[in-house]
């Protein structure tokens, strides 16, 4: 037992800490609590009387966030590593409490979130950190196995569509879709088949596109996407007005807190739909200087992990990419979704909507990630050491 | 922090608790009732019996029930503390995307909004349309319904708190005497009453409540509207409806017209056209409506008497309203008349002598029976009884073959039931049927 403390923390220099990706982090969130504060006013008012409810949560979240974060930093990721399986196993049981009432909640004919000791969390996104976790260990670990037999490569599968149905059966399809996407994207790296790979994403497409289709309110929202205006008060209500809100602002916005659209107008005006109040408010130029930092964000990620490669850390290596997926796709849906370039999927923009566990493991992925880029800079050099053959 | 606070935790109450639950936002609440503390959603923080006014300091916002006393002390401290007030409606009205409906009145906004509710749905379809308010659902809980229209009763209680008042149509059906204990005088009462016009882009009234100032919204007076075809409509009456419903009907077809107008924006819009080319089909329509108990309902006859409980009148002009309608079926002199209860502060001095001078008889029960009988005694025939058990009892007595035996309380039930409906299930057992 006490083995397997002593190593447990192992405090980082902090000079070689990747300050660019922490500086980057810290301003999209600080940006992020500024557009929550004039998105949710409305909204907060309304429900509890204080305008700057949901502002000082998140303000309470995003601390306790960068405590976490500080405290996931000092782990070697070989612990991560090491007991990936057990993570996953309580992720699992995160997912399945969801549905257990008396400690699940279930809001609008979903289940997403589960109540304890008077805090909510949301266990599909914790899930997206223990399974990437998981992932990118069994990936080192088997990484022979995959390359070399079909059964490497679908044992982790089974585990993953298993995840993925008990996140869809909340009914939640956005979440599913992401996870599945950056967990495929570390197997192809960790070098499976392409014939395997291409099978994978075929299925994956065409369940996809099987739960839109015979969900009819999901179908609904594909054709209201298409042609949002023709249905303006029912299917397309949210999309109109969100794009009545980015109209509104052009370039500069109309200014911090003179937002029209959040007041009860667009629903979700602080969660899936921040991007509008964004646009709305400070304008298009702030919106695409916000999206340049998150571009940014995710190169400096991709760049961490080519380093972990090079370093032969094969686990930063796929943790890493597997993290610029998940923020790189979540971003993309968001915008794409807001500005009706998507159909409706909730999916909060990462770093920036309200949501509590949300936030907190944006924090915890990136602090993984940046522990591996500290353990790039400390780890010896590596040496050449030429095979020496036996005679 | 600051959090809110949900005062009564009746049905209205527990949807307002469910909905901040919802969006994980803690709360307060508070009831009178130790067992109401069941069944609490974990974001409750705190359970509070006892009125303290302390508590106030933690607290950012009430949501009142609209059972809450207006007279309540821990209510009046918190407007005092200028704590923002709120209610269930308000939540609804600043989330729904369907287009509210607003009734009030003294009296028939329950009749008018189920029928309102009932025409609706004829015409646009049962899922299109919902009920909201103190009848049927809280509307919270329609939130996650797909509906186009709400109608929904708002009560002069309602009205005075709510903040985010907006509606596609605002109906303000008559003022009579009603709640003047709360409001001290008429006219307090009617702005409060008048508050159901605020953003609304239809208003629907009458000729003593049309509001003060108009403006370029649209409006209709329902009743001088149909006045051409008011002896088609009492002749197109369904079978055993008292006239005073007429009114209601007329308010309900109203506002089935307004929105219709809204929909084609007015243009070539001939309001009596419209009347006179959809009443025939409207008003059969209503033959399979069932209209609210204890409200004017003739619910028998035993030994030759007529029994017609109207115990949903709790003010004098809905009382006056079941006399003129049981004049309509007898001579005034077989009517024998069952008031009384919790007056309110009403004035019963000011009822005008024509009302009452040829009924046979007028039995006063209940809490402010005295003060009635000193109102009444020079006016009418009348006695005074203790409850209502001696009420009918008298009136059993006097009562003549081919008389009626009406109750219409023009007074609140509270003094010696729970609600106007048990008080209504009361008379009937009584008169034996």
């Amino acid at each position: 037992m006490f083995n397997f403390f002593s190593g447990l923390i192992d405090i980082p220099d902090l000079k070689k800490l990747d300050i660019y990706l922490i500086g980057l982090i810290l301003i999209v969130s600080l940006f992020g609590l500024v557009s929550v504060a004039t998105a949710s006013i409305y909204f907060s008012d309304n429900l509890t009387g204080d305008p700057f409810y949901l502002f000082y949560k998140q303000a309470f979240h995003f601390l306790l966030a960068i405590l976490l974060s500080s405290i996931l930093i000092c782990i070697p990721l070989s612990y991560w590593e090491r007991f990936d399986r057990y993570l996953l196993l309580l992720g699992l049981v995160g997912l399945i409490l969801v549905f257990i009432p008396g400690i699940g909640v279930e809001v609008k004919g979903s289940n997403r979130w589960i109540r304890i000791f008077g805090f909510t969390l949301q266990p599909s996104e914790v899930m997206k950190f223990f399974l990437l976790i998981y992932v990118s260990a069994y990936s080192v670990r088997r990484i022979k196995d995959i390359q070399a037999s079909w059964f490497g490569f679908f044992r982790p599968a089974v585990l993953i569509v298993l995840v993925i149905s008990l996140i869809l059966i909340q009914p939640d399809l956005g979440t599913p879709a992401v996870i599945f996407s950056s967990v495929l994207a570390i197997l192809f790296l960790a070098g499976v088949h392409l014939k395997q790979f291409l099978l994978v994403m075929s299925l994956g497409a065409i369940s996809v596109f099987a739960l839109i289709f015979f969900e009819p309110y999901r179908w609904q929202r594909i054709i209201s996407f298409l042609d949002p205006w023709a249905d303006a008060n029912d299917t397309g209500y949210q999309l109109t007005q969100s794009l009545m809100a980015i109209s509104r602002g052009d370039w500069f916005g109309v200014g911090l807190g003179e937002g029209l659209w959040k007041m009860g107008y667009l629903p979700d005006a602080h969660t899936d739909f921040i991007f509008a109040v964004i646009v709305e408010e400070m304008g298009l130029f702030m919106a695409f200087l916000l999206l340049s930092l998150l571009i940014f964000l995710l190169i400096r990620i991709i760049q961490i992990g080519n380093r972990s490669l090079e370093k032969r850390q094969f686990f930063g290596y796929f943790f890493s990419y597997g993290v610029a997926v998940l923020i790189g796709l979540q971003t993309v849906i968001n915008v794409g979704v807001a500005s009706g370039m998507l159909p409706t999927k909730g999916l909060t923009l990462p770093f920036v909507s309200y949501g509590g566990t949300n936030l907190i493991v944006l924090f915890a992925l990136s602090a993984l990630v940046i522990r591996a880029d500290y353990e790039t800079k400390s780890s010896m050099p590596l040496v050449n050491i030429t095979r020496r053959v036996r005679y | 922090m600051k959090k809110p606070l949900i005062m009564g935790m009746g049905v209205t109450g527990r949807s307002i608790s469910r909905y901040l639950s919802d969006k994980s936002i803690h709360h307060l609440v508070m009831d009178s009732c130790s067992s109401k503390e069941a069944n609490l959603s974990s974001c409750v923080d705190k359970f509070i019996i006892s009125e303290e006014v302390s508590i106030l300091k933690e607290v950012s916002k009430v949501f009142v029930s609209p059972g809450v006393d207006n007279n309540n002390v821990f209510l009046n401290e918190a407007i005092k503390r200028e704590i923002p007030i709120s209610t269930d409606i308000d939540l609804y009205l600043s989330q729904t995307k369907s287009k509210p409906i607003l009734i009030t009145g003294t009296n028939g906004k329950t009749s008018v909004t189920r029928m309102t509710e009932y025409l609706l749905s004829k015409f646009y379809g049962e899922e299109k349309v919902a009920l909201g308010g103190n009848i049927g659902e809280p509307v919270l809980d329609l939130l996650s319904k797909d509906i186009e229209y709400t109608v929904i009763e708002v009560s002069s209680f309602q009205l005075e708190y709510m903040q985010e008042i907006h509606s596609e149509i605002g109906v303000f059906l008559n003022l009579g005497q009603d709640h003047l204990d709360r409001h001290k005088t008429l006219e307090e009462y009617r702005r409060v009453k008048e508050r159901v016009f605020l953003n609304s882009k239809f208003l629907i009234f009458q000729d003593s409540t049309s509001p003060l100032q108009s403006n370029e919204q649209g409006f209709l007076n329902f009743l001088s509207e149909f006045k051409e075809v008011n002896e088609d409509m009492k002749s197109l009456l369904p079978k055993g409806w008292p006239l005073y419903e007429t009114m209601n009907l007329k308010a309900s077809i109203s506002i089935y017209m307004a929105l219709e107008m809204l929909k084609d924006n007015s243009i070539n819009f001939s309001k009596i056209d419209f009347i006179k080319e959809n009443l025939e089909k409207i008003m059969t329509f209503y033959n399979d409506f069932s209209r609210s108990p204890h409200r004017f309902d003739i619910f028998g006859t035993i030994n030759n008497v007529l029994y017609i409980d109207d115990s949903k009148s709790t003010n004098i002009s809905s009382m006056i309203n079941a006399l003129e309608s049981s004049r309509q079926i007898k001579n005034g002199k077989e009517v024998i008349l069952i008031l009384g209860g919790d007056a309110k502060g009403q004035d019963f001095q000011s009822i005008k002598e024509s009302k009452f001078k040829d009924i046979k008889n007028v039995i006063i029960f209940g809490k402010d029976s005295n003060l009635i009988f000193d109102s009444l005694s020079s006016k009418c025939n009348c006695n005074v009884v203790g409850n209502l058990e001696d009420a009918v009892s008298l009136s059993q007595n006097i009562a003549q073959k081919g008389d009626i035996i009406l109750l219409s309380p023009a007074c609140s039930s509270l003094d010696m039931y729970a609600n106007y409906k048990e008080r209504g299930l009361h008379f009937r057992s009584l008169s034996g049927s």
